[in-house]
């Protein structure tokens, strides 16, 4: 358990008594059949899935600006297709069954937050993924009337300028060298 | 090819001096800015080159003042005031003064230079103005030849454009894949029968006021490729693209004015759509030549200023993009609860 998460060049700080764990399917042993986030973490009776995409990491590694751009080309080609939504929804419910399966939810409300660090992410693609993800999980707004409780309490997606204007007590930052990641 | 426009005190304008790019020109910025001012007097510029309709004639009958009065195109201020409005071709340049005063576009007072030169090679243009016209076709021209109607002259000079008989021999390879991409996503071709559109298809002709609007501007794209007026050399003005067309056809369209563009015509289109925007941003390729041209109101002066870039993370002011994040920033704080 971690009070601190890293991917790459970035770190979120979790407060005094939260506690994080890389989760990700290189580590849950089920990588066969099941997505997962990058990261959960409890703080009281929540618990915050979160999953960080960084392709603005890609502009300072050193690859040749062929690959770079290959890779910068993919990923707005999964925004403009829909991928992305459907990815992170998919992350979502497999790291939701397994959680159920261990027990970890009891008691919890469950809060989505996606982290975009892409600065040709204007704040219109993210409000469109955002609603993408609020129908596709689907959020509180979406669900049948017959459903006694929320799947997922709250859905954010952020850049890391908006993430640190909305989610104060998890602040995100980038460190100049990559930190070799926790666990 | 248009490469530069100078206001001097003209309508909206104060001062203003704008680079042309051979490629897309996107003029964007609220209501009230000057987009279709602009492209106005540029289509102005082009059209009198096949017409030798005079550039004052032609502004008059492309801005409609009242009475004719000419005059009334200076920005409104008190006293006399002239101004000023040249379009460049290159080293060419042509050039139009006049005093608020000035009562008709013939008066002593509006001075012209660069005609003779201007006239040597004649530009084909195309306004597409926001309102579609196609459906109102039949009888229109003659009414306006005939009768005094308030209509600016874009609308009599479209019809005239889609009128255009298409061009003899076989289609050429570019416009060929044009012409394709468009009857694919309006499901036929158009065909004129006296002066009436149909678009036709498996199940017949259909007349153009039975069909969908955005779907009629499809069509009176596609005759504009078919007859040749969109050719390598010619100028297309469009007001508003987006206007009637469903979001999802916005990408077929846009990829239509880039390959435009790439065969060599200049282009200028004034939007108040995002989706426009990006998908002109995700859609371009390296070699594609594409101008922002953000118009504002200068908060202290009230003047209207242009910023030019070539990169759409870069336009500033962007009234669209800004009524997105406001959009997001609200969203965000509902979600969150901190609202």
């Amino acid at each position: 358990m971690a009070t601190q998460l890293r991917e790459r060049t970035l770190c979120i700080d979790l407060p005094s008594g939260a506690t994080g764990e890389k989760f990700d399917d290189r580590r849950h042993g089920l990588s066969h059949c099941m997505k997962a986030v990058d990261f959960i973490v409890e703080d009281g009776e929540k618990l915050l899935l979160i999953e960080i995409k960084d392709p603005d990491e890609v502009q300072t590694r050193p690859i040749s600006d062929d690959v770079r751009q290959r890779v910068l080309r993919g990923f707005r080609s999964r925004i403009v297709h829909h991928d992305l939504a459907s990815e992170a929804v998919r992350k979502f419910r497999d790291t939701f069954i397994y959680l159920w399966a261990q027990e970890k939810l009891q008691g919890k409300t469950i809060h989505y937050y996606l982290l975009i660090a892409f600065q040709a992410l204007d704040k219109a693609l993210l409000l469109n993924l955002q609603d993408q993800l609020k129908r596709d999980l689907p959020a509180k707004a979406v669900q049948p009337a017959s459903w006694k409780r929320n799947i997922v309490e709250k859905v954010g997606v952020f850049n890391l300028e908006t993430w640190n204007e909305h989610l104060q007590r998890y602040p995100v930052s980038r460190s100049a060298v990559g930190l070799p990641e926790d666990g | 090819m248009i490469t530069r426009i100078t206001f001097n005190h003209f309508t909206a304008f104060r001062e203003l001096d704008l680079e042309i790019s051979p490629g897309i020109n996107v003029l964007i910025g609220t209501n009230g800015t000057g987009k279709t001012h602009l492209m106005k007097v540029a289509y102005a510029a082009c059209d009198i080159t096949r017409t030798e309709v005079g550039f004052a004639e032609k502004l008059v009958r492309v801005f409609r003042p009242k009475g004719r009065a000419i005059g009334r195109l200076v920005k409104r201020q008190q006293g006399s005031v002239r101004c000023k409005v040249a379009v460049y071709r290159g080293a060419e340049k042509l050039s139009i003064s006049f005093s608020n005063h000035a009562l008709r576009p013939q008066s002593k007072t509006v001075k012209l230079q660069g005609i003779q030169q201007w006239l040597n090679n004649p530009i084909t243009s195309v306004f597409i103005p926001v309102k579609e016209m196609l459906s109102n076709g039949p009888g229109f021209l003659s009414l306006y030849d005939q009768r005094e109607v308030h209509f600016s002259e874009i609308y009599a000079d479209i019809l005239s454009r889609a009128y255009t008989p298409k061009l003899k021999g076989p289609v050429d390879h570019d416009r060929k894949v044009l012409l394709d991409a468009l009857q694919t996503i309006m499901y036929g071709q158009v065909i004129v029968e006296g002066e009436e559109f149909f678009l036709k298809n498996k199940q017949g002709n259909l007349e153009f006021m039975l069909l969908a609007e955005g779907m009629r501007k499809l069509g009176l794209l596609w005759l504009l490729i078919q007859n040749g007026t969109l050719t390598n050399g010619s100028v297309l003005f469009w007001d508003e693209p987006e206007t009637n067309l469903n979001p999802s056809l916005y990408g077929p369209v846009i990829d239509i004015l880039l390959k435009l563009q790439r065969m060599g015509v200049q282009i200028f289109l004034a939007t108040h759509d995002y989706v426009v925007l990006k998908e002109l941003d995700l859609r371009a390729e390296e070699q594609d030549k594409i101008a922002f041209h953000a118009l504002y109101r200068e908060q202290e002066t009230g003047d209207i200023k242009c910023a030019t870039t070539d990169n759409y993370l870069k336009i500033a002011p962007n009234a669209i993009a800004d009524t997105f994040s406001d959009l997001y920033n609200r969203e965000m704080a509902r979600a969150m609860g901190t609202m």
